[in-house]
């Protein structure tokens, strides 16, 4: 699962990733960087590592650094070398609240390659459980720091205190334009079911967060 | 899949809809809205599925 925080905790809402991007009125958004452990990296994608330029190496060992800051719990560290727009959507100490309560850290992550995607972006390839990941590392200020995965914000009513996360839902290959995370529902569905019930018992017990999902049928999407 | 077989794909899959048709995003926002209000503020490890009737066809 792919998740983040905005707030305060206590209730969750757990949805798919194209609905997030289509509600901005709906708060928030994922910063989902995996924590783990960062065991080595090569310096880029189907090219001798002498060919790259210097400034996608510092890309690969900003993005390996923060993922050792995952794994030590250095969430704070994190926060400082996150984009942006991370640090002016949530503060540190929320940022901090979120990881503690969510994140496991160890999970061992390799990053594997780095291409430029644009002139002040990076693409980092993360080999993280056996599966192909990837990462935007955004030049900002004279430093790498890592773009969220997702990011929608939106002022919420200042009484809430509540966590959004993000489901890594399953989407048919063929399926571009149209989302389909109600198919398979033989399969989908009882994944968001159990997913919220475990979540709400484990966040709802330590940390009084509520964890609700929703699954939506087919809808449009961009 | 190519933008011209996309329209067919697309129909292919209404009639699994009880509805019959997809959902506007704005459908979704609704419920989503209201979890996240106070009138959501003792709901927890629920899942609520908005899907036009796929699940019960």
């Amino acid at each position: 699962m792919c998740c983040w925080a905005n707030v305060q905790g206590r209730r969750a809402l757990l949805f798919g990733d194209e609905i997030i991007r289509r509600l901005p009125s709906v708060l928030l958004a994922a910063a989902c960087t995996s924590c783990g452990i960062a065991d080595g990296a090569s310096n880029s994608i189907g090219q001798a590592s002498s060919d790259v330029p210097e400034t996608l190496s510092a890309a690969v060992a900003a993005a390996q650094a923060n993922a050792d800051r995952f794994s030590s719990g250095d969430f704070a560290g994190v926060w400082e070398r996150m984009s942006r727009e991370v640090r002016d959507g949530i503060t540190r100490e929320d940022f901090v609240t979120f990881y503690e309560t969510c994140k496991k850290t160890g999970q061992k992550i390799r990053v594997a390659g780095v291409r430029l995607d644009a002139g002040d972006a990076a693409l980092v390839r993360m080999e993280v459980g056996g599966t192909d990941q990837s990462r935007v590392m955004l030049f900002e200020n004279g430093n790498w720091v890592m773009k969220p995965t997702r990011l929608i914000q939106v002022t919420p009513n200042p009484s809430w205190r509540q966590t959004l996360a993000a489901s890594a839902a399953m989407k048919p290959p063929p399926m571009i334009r149209w989302d389909g995370y109600a198919a398979p529902p033989s399969s989908l569905i009882p994944r968001k079911v159990g997913l919220a019930r475990d979540l709400a018992q484990q966040w709802g017990s330590r940390k009084g967060i509520r964890v609700n999902a929703i699954a939506p049928g087919f809808f449009e999407s961009q | 899949m190519t933008d011209a077989q996309r329209p067919d794909y697309i129909e292919s899959l209404k009639p699994r809809v009880l509805l019959g048709r997809g959902a506007d995003p704005a459908e979704l926002a609704a419920p989503l809205g209201w979890l996240a209000s106070d009138g959501g503020s003792f709901v927890t490890g629920q899942t609520i599925v908005v899907d036009g009737g796929v699940t019960i066809t």
